[in-house]
């Protein structure tokens, strides 16, 4: 019992775990058909669109970077892939490989300048992030697109006689494959240049590599988060990732990763989406007018970060003085 | 052997500038009605408000951040000028001063939480966006906002003296930001906290007002923007602010301020307003789709930003 005290205590996600048991129970109170199971295959199919976007985006921050390019690379894939798609199960499967090969190239390009002219990745990746969106925007300039329903049933199958979603799926398989990968060497050298790249440098890292695993990964990740915003909503738009990327790192902060890189990890980003669509469900249940919404996003997004940086400069004031 | 080094010197703004002349007497051959002395004036008018909303922002950045917040921050300045009071000339006199504290407060509030707090700049400034977007719309219910008042649009679309009163304002105001950049304690402060805040704050530099206060100014410079392009606009609407937020950052960075930090000028940013009212002159004009537009900021950003490191690569 005191192991698991223990372990939950020194947890980056405990402020996340938290919240979504507080959270878990209040939507239960205000609206009791939460605990069915075709609720949460529902809610699990809402979020994984925000659960790769913003599992691509750990990546990126645990080094220490920022990628704000996911925005564009989701617009561009969602375009793509909602108006090049046929329907035949070739086709959707060729398409969404070369959505994902899109996303890697971006984040190919992305971690290549950054490497190369070291220019800091704010800046690099808001241009891509304009590039990106502005090739979605040639593709397809209206909302719109013929996706085939075959797509979208593909994706949101329920196995078990209705009873479990791919969603569902989705999520526990990115569970078992983080705690699998962070083991591995790549994943000990994410922490290892996000805490301290010179070190990680001194002791034979090969950082350049590192970066480059890292954008390449948000890329593939926020082009398959494109890619099954495409089969959830059944069209296609230009603007559709605009609002991932604040999304993203709300989820990711709230999940216990510092956006100064080093410390977190997808566990507890994977709680941090969860908490992000309680907290968008229950104000739908409270009644709050639709106008509000955005506000909310705003605070959260910022509260959330504020919380996770001031608790840091306390942890480091704490140090110094212990 | 003067005169070469002050060209080494102001290498960058000479090249924005050539730039823009370029990009301009370019089009000028391909379209002639681009070079009348009306279209001319368009133009003009059009790089005074971004070149406005470039001061703050080239202030931020050469302290090594960035202001994402300035988009709604034109938009709520803009709806708040054309609906406070009526929106006549009379309620210009308390709404203008109104409207600008409070575009200086968010600033500041975006600088505390970023010097004293520690927020990365494109976070906060970005979640200030969305908060302020959010707000506008919850309390005007999504309404558009209404006319611009006669002063205004005076100010916005007519001359004083053959020239555009946009410019004319935007003269003082260049003035002002260069006289605080190169002439004031506070200019010399900014820079050396772009450099290195750590030597800086050794140095005694009061390193988070500096920056704080660089937020505050972006703030003044977006609200006085949104008031300006309601007169320009003859009105307000939701979301008017939006494209001069990537407009502002593509001014500074072709202007050759380093996104680094630490070195720029206001002067470059001008030029760079004036490249990007030509370039979108020439999209308009060859009827090119919005995607291409998009498209072109992101490439215009990544090549001055590419050229800027490469310079800094050589000279080392």
């Amino acid at each position: 019992m005191k192991k698991i005290k223990d372990g939950f205590m020194k947890s980056p996600a405990k402020v996340a775990i938290l919240l979504f048991v507080l959270l878990e129970i209040l939507t239960v109170i205000l609206q009791p058909g939460a605990l069915s199971m075709s609720w949460i295959n529902l809610k699990a199919e809402a979020a994984v669109t925000l659960l790769f976007a913003a599992i691509g985006e750990t990546f990126v921050l645990l080094i220490g970077g920022i990628d704000l390019s996911i925005a564009g690379v989701i617009s561009l894939t969602n375009s793509f892939s909602a108006v090049y798609m046929q329907d035949h199960p070739g086709s959707m499967i060729l398409i969404s490989l070369v959505c994902v090969c899109m996303g890697a190239a971006m984040g190919a390009v992305n971690g290549f300048i950054i490497n190369r002219f070291r220019i800091q990745p704010f800046i690099v990746t808001f241009a891509t992030w304009y590039i990106g969106g502005g090739i979605a925007y040639l593709i397809l300039p209206k909302d719109g697109g013929n996706v085939p329903s075959a797509f979208t049933s593909a994706l949101t199958h329920r196995f078990f006689g209705g009873k479990l979603s791919i969603a569902i799926f989705l999520f526990v398989i990115c569970a078992v494959l983080w705690m699998w990968f962070k083991r591995t060497r790549t994943g000990i050298n994410l922490y290892a240049v996000g805490s301290n790249s010179k070190a990680a440098s001194l002791n034979g890292v090969n950082v350049p590599k590192v970066k480059m695993f890292a954008y390449v990964a948000s890329g593939v990740f926020a082009a398959l988060s494109g890619v099954y915003r495409t089969a959830v909503v059944a069209t296609g738009s230009p603007t559709g990732g605009e609002s991932f990327f604040n999304q993203a790192i709300a989820a990711v902060v709230i999940g216990g990763t510092l956006l100064t890189g080093g410390k977190g990890g997808q566990m507890g980003t994977i709680i941090g989406v969860l908490v992000l669509k309680m907290i968008s469900d229950i104000l739908v249940f409270a009644g709050v007018s639709s106008y509000w919404t955005t506000l909310f996003q705003g605070l959260l997004l910022v509260v959330a970060v504020l919380i996770s940086c001031v608790s840091e400069i306390i942890r480091e004031r704490k140090e110094l003085i212990g | 052997m003067k005169g070469n080094v002050i060209f080494k010197k102001h290498q960058n703004l000479i090249f924005s500038y050539l730039a823009a002349l370029l990009l301009f007497a370019a089009i000028s051959v391909y379209k002639p009605g681009f070079a009348s002395v009306n279209h001319i004036k368009v133009l003009a008018q059009e790089s005074a408000i971004i070149g406005i909303v470039a001061i703050g922002q080239t202030f931020v950045i050469i302290t090594g951040g960035i202001d994402l917040s300035v988009a709604w921050m034109i938009s709520i300045a803009a709806i708040m000028v054309t609906r406070l009071g009526g929106g006549g000339n009379e309620a210009m006199i308390w709404s203008v001063p109104l409207i600008l504290v409070m575009t200086v407060f968010f600033g500041l509030v975006n600088g505390a939480c970023i010097a004293y707090l520690r927020m990365p700049p494109i976070v906060m400034t970005l979640g200030m966006n969305i908060i302020l977007q959010g707000g506008l719309v919850a309390v005007t219910q999504g309404a558009p906002g209404s006319y611009a008042s006669d002063l205004l649009v005076v100010l916005g679309q007519k001359a004083f003296l053959g020239i555009p009163w946009l410019l004319w304002i935007w003269g003082l105001f260049t003035v002002l930001a260069m006289l605080l950049l190169f002439r004031m304690k506070y200019g010399r402060e900014l820079f050396a906290i772009g450099n290195n805040s750590v030597v800086a704050n050794y140095s005694g530099i009061n390193v988070n007002a500096v920056i704080m206060w660089s937020y505050g100014f972006s703030g003044l410079t977006a609200g006085l923007a949104g008031i300006l392009l309601a007169g320009k606009v003859g009105s307000s609407y939701l979301g008017m602010g939006d494209a001069l937020q990537f407009q502002s950052i593509a001014a500074v960075a072709i202007g050759g301020t380093s996104m680094m930090g630490g070195s720029g000028n206001y002067l470059g940013s001008v030029a760079g307003a004036f490249t990007i009212t030509i370039l979108l002159g020439i999209l308009a004009a060859l009827n090119l789709p919005y995607g291409v537009q998009k498209m072109a900021y992101g490439l215009i950003v990544l090549g001055s930003v590419l050229m800027a490191a490469r310079k800094i690569k050589n000279s080392r």
